[in-house]
């Protein structure tokens, strides 16, 4: 699996040229705008992003420069990233679409579930533990699209034998969703703070000076799956890290406002990432 | 410290925390009485949720589901989900709101079809 990982997709050709120039301290919002509005579903996508609940401006935001100086460089490149990689991994059959619709749900609950817990612990970069949340199974989509075989295994093995798909995976493919995620993170040379919080989701202490970020996507995962939104590819709710939760500090009545915010959000969002 | 929909805020309740801008202006301070005012101002910034202190009975919104307890259905399903794990007390606090949570919304569900 880990060999297949070099016939991956690169990324689109716009968002690579908006990562490098996001990364470029003389580039401004003008130029980056202009790389935008090249693309139609790319402008739409930002323009629909910005006007959402996820930001709640109170005033329409009409222009993708106005869009830009609102929320930032950063924010921009993450949330065109997010919303153009689930577009590299077309499904081949109905099942796979099922399934890759599924996780898809569970992807964006707890990406929603990350920004909702980085809100109660006043976390600066809500945008970033957001994009975190919804690539923090993409090792998934990979292998449903090159080992969609593999991966119907993996299911079936994970529900039969009442394990975790990790475990499954590590029994069939020799690696887990999280390992075959940060390769291609670091194929397509993404922060490596976003690489590390999806390399350690399940084992958010071992993230290092990300395991604050890594344990918030870690609960908003559970989170993600307690309330059952969407399918992460089994059913199950796996225990929660106890350094991770120390880590959080969080008190346990803060779960059930988080869990609230998660339902409210997730039909409004989804409708607009879609 | 409950965190409510702005819906669901009242006047008279108390602000547990300030309440800001995403410019990062102060629009209420923590401790501070809301009034209709304030609600409006929340409203006016796209405020969704403010923190409150619960002073008078019958402002948590999730008062008349908890007496309700779990719905059967709901809670069958969530202790297969989360098996082995419950033996530990937070993870059975977790189960607990997300029934809770999964139980209100199919009533307002149910209610919303019948109405």
């Amino acid at each position: 699996m880990i060999a297949r990982v070099e016939d991956l997709p690169t990324l689109p050709r716009t968002v690579l040229r908006i990562t490098e120039m996001v990364n470029d301290p003389r580039a401004s919002a003008r130029d980056l705008s202009r790389i935008i509005t090249d693309d139609q579903v790319l402008t739409a996508r930002l323009l629909k992003l910005v006007n959402s609940s996820f930001y709640g401006f109170p005033q329409r935001v009409a222009t993708v420069t106005g869009a830009i100086v609102l929320i930032g460089f950063d924010a921009v490149r993450n949330l065109l990233l997010t919303t153009s990689v689930f577009d590299l991994f077309p499904s081949r059959t109905s099942r796979d679409r099922r399934h890759q619709e599924s996780l898809w749900d569970h992807s964006l609950a707890c990406a929603i579930g990350a920004k909702a817990v980085g809100e109660v612990l006043r976390h600066e970069k809500l945008e970033e533990l957001f994009v975190a949340g919804l690539l923090h199974d993409i090792g998934k989509i990979v292998a449903m699209a090159q080992l969609p075989d593999e991966f119907e295994r993996i299911t079936v093995r994970a529900r039969e034998g009442r394990m975790m798909i990790s475990e499954a995976e590590t029994e069939i493919l020799g690696c887990t969703h999280a390992e075959i995620g940060r390769l291609l993170l670091n194929r397509w040379k993404l922060p490596v703070k976003l690489m590390n919080t999806i390399a350690f989701h399940h084992a958010p202490l071992a993230a290092g000076g990300f395991a604050l970020e890594t344990s918030i996507v870690h609960l908003a995962d559970i989170l993600a799956r307690a309330l059952q939104l969407g399918s992460g590819g089994d059913d199950r709710v796996p225990p929660l890290d106890t350094s991770a939760w120390e880590l959080l500090r969080l008190k346990t009545s803060s779960l059930e406002p988080i869990m609230s915010t998660m339902l409210d959000e997730f039909e409004d969002i989804s409708a607009f990432l879609r | 410290m409950p965190i409510l929909n702005l819906d669901d805020v009242k006047p008279g309740m108390t602000l547990a925390e300030a309440v800001r801008n995403h410019q990062d202006q102060l629009l209420l301070d923590g401790g501070r009485r809301i009034t209709e005012k304030s609600i409006r101002i929340f409203k006016s910034w796209g405020i969704r949720r403010v923190a409150v202190k619960f002073g008078r009975t019958g402002d948590h919104p999730g008062d008349g589901v908890a007496a309700a307890g779990l719905a059967t259905a709901i809670e069958e399903g969530l202790r297969a989900r989360f098996g082995d794990g419950l033996s530990d007390p937070l993870m059975v606090a977790i189960m607990q709101a997300a029934g809770r949570q999964l139980a209100a919304r199919q009533k307002k569900k149910t209610g919303d079809v019948r109405s």
